[in-house]
């Protein structure tokens, strides 16, 4: 006991009060190695894509230490959207002595948020990131065009949603992250379109298998340089 | 002249404190009978307020809501018919064009788990949004809807009372509509007045064998007190060769919830007419003859029933003042 209270009475002394520090996310669109700018012209399979919106919802952030939770953002939800700069870049509060490793968190929105009526912020049904004609968020939005799709005007839309099982379209993502203060995370929308087969999928804006099996493949461009 | 000049000097400071009255909404106690099941509804994230009912009110009320501002929730939705849309199968929208259903009533709402036909809204605050969108329906953009309502200077002062913001946000702009709405509650049938047992309050004998009828027969789908389960179901009906409604199958895409629809409740179903999700029967006697082919009813028991379903209109619902169009 007395060596507890010794202890504690080390700790106040020694340990300054919990000062905070800045980390700050930066979220870096690309096609391969070019920086993504709107409506700018890439090459994809020998043919040239445009790219006309990317918006997608970060939520839940967290920071893991050797896999535990060692830090959350209170009421995380943060909407990123290529034609808005500011939204592209924004800070975390931590404290200082925190220790990690990892960068947590998800591509979407939870499905508790998803059934509890109209939400404020970034998350307000305005935002054009909410289906009208069934409940649900738009966990990632990608637009643009190209020879490449057989739709009319050459067009593609990918809407990426759904909340409810078995198709629940929300991604865990896990990166490794430096020990600067600021992290990059490359998003890699040419990945996700190489993969992608415009002539036979380039419309899709329902919650489904489709919708799920592109959601794993959305949460695969993001990277984050560890230098 | 010395009370002219003292009048000059209060104005702009009169002024001055109007501009800034506190913030300072008026509860609302939602108030519902005895006995009846704890409502779903999330008050506690929307709580309401008298002010944030009478922004709700307005804009139900209110063309803005539309592409072209030619009309509003009251269009398919009126007050004196259960707030849905009478003598017309299929409701219709902005430029003539037709929809898919027939407009559901709304009433008890606070104790929905899912809205629309199919359960496509799971929540009421976000129901509003699939109507002024459907390019059949309302057919405007909600943030455009946001932004002309932001422009508007009364609109400001309301949300600012209701909410205290004045510039309007899609947010604010659902939960005061889900707001007005939550007040549709109906509880005065003559039903309820007699299950309430009061004076001078009793079904004749034909209803007295109806209510028995109804219990046996359609009880565990239009569930009392709200005379709903809440529930999908398909009741028989073969589906329309143009409009091939699959239902809730639309929804979540699972094959045993096809031709599936919600289960309507049947409170006012006097004045709902017509019924079913796309309006194909324009009496009650035509709906009973559809459920007579499974249900063994004879034309007497029928008749019984009608006269138990009569009890179920509620008067001082319809005609209820504080929920019609709001007079200044």
């Amino acid at each position: 006991m007395q060596s507890l209270i010794f202890l504690w009475i080390c700790r106040s002394v020694a340990v300054p009060p919990a000062a905070e520090k800045e980390i700050h996310i930066r979220f870096r669109p690309v096609f391969q190695e070019q920086t993504l700018v709107l409506g700018q012209s890439y090459e994809l399979k020998g043919q040239p894509v445009r790219i006309e919106t990317l918006r997608f919802y970060v939520s839940q952030i967290a920071l893991i230490r050797k896999g535990k939770t060692v830090w959350q953002e209170a009421n995380s939800y943060h909407l990123v959207d290529l034609a808005e700069d500011t939204s592209l870049f924004f800070g975390l509060t931590l404290p200082s002595a925190i220790k990690y490793d990892s960068l947590h968190f998800t591509l979407g929105i939870d499905s508790l948020t998803h059934v509890s009526g109209a939400m404020g912020g970034d998350l307000d049904p305005s935002k054009g990131m909410y289906w009208a004609w069934q409940s649900g968020y738009i966990n990632f939005k990608l637009e643009g065009s190209s020879p490449l799709s057989t739709a009319r005007g050459h067009g593609f839309q990918y809407h990426l949603g759904g909340y409810m099982p078995p198709y629940a379209s929300a991604r865990s993502i896990s990166l490794r992250v430096p020990k600067a203060e600021q992290w990059t995370i490359r998003v890699n929308v040419g990945d996700f379109l190489a993969h992608t087969d415009l002539a036979e999928a380039h419309t899709l804006m329902s919650p489904g298998a489709r919708a799920s099996a592109l959601s794993d493949r959305a949460a695969a461009i993001f990277s984050c340089d560890e230098k | 002249m010395k009370n002219k000049y003292l009048l000059a000097c209060l104005l702009p400071l009169l002024v001055l404190v109007a501009a800034r009255l506190p913030y300072a909404p008026d509860p609302l106690p939602f108030r519902y009978p005895e006995g009846w099941p704890a409502p779903v509804y999330a008050f506690d994230k929307n709580p309401l307020t008298r002010e944030g009912v009478a922004l709700g009110r307005r804009l139900f009320y209110d063309p803005v809501l539309s592409g072209d501002s030619s009309i509003s929730c009251s269009n398919c939705h009126l007050s004196y018919t259960a707030f849905t849309h009478v003598d017309h199968a299929l409701s219709h929208g902005i430029g003539d064009s037709i929809g898919l259903r027939n407009s559901a009533t709304l009433v008890n709402l606070a104790w929905s788990r899912s809205f629309m036909w199919d359960g496509a809204a799971n929540h009421l605050d976000v129901q509003a949004l699939a109507p002024i969108s459907d390019p059949d329906e309302m057919g405007e953009n909600f943030a455009h809807v946001v932004k002309k309502v932001q422009r508007s200077r009364a609109y400001r002062g309301l949300f600012y009372q209701a909410f205290g913001d004045s510039n309007a946000t899609g947010q604010h702009l659902l939960q005061a509509l889900a707001q007005f709405q939550l007040t549709f509650v109906s509880a005065n049938a003559r039903y309820d007045r007699v299950m309430r047992g009061e004076a001078g309050a009793a079904f004749s004998e034909q209803e007295q064998k109806g209510y028995a009828l109804f219990r046996t027969h359609c009880g565990s789908c239009h569930q009392e007190p709200l005379f709903t389960s809440g529930d999908f179901a398909r009741n028989g009906l073969p589906p329309d060769s143009l409009l091939k409604d699959m239902g809730r199958m639309r929804i979540t895409g699972n094959p045993e919830d096809s031709l599936k629809f919600k289960i309507p409740t049947l409170r006012n179903i006097e004045f709902s007419y017509p019924y079913m999700h796309d309006g194909r029967f324009s009496s009650l006697q035509q709906v009973l003859r559809h459920y007579a082919q499974r249900i063994p009813l004879s034309p007497d028991e029928r008749t019984d029933l009608m006269a138990f379903l009569l009890t179920l209109s509620d008067k001082e619902f319809l005609f209820n003042p504080n929920l019609s169009y709001p007079r200044k």
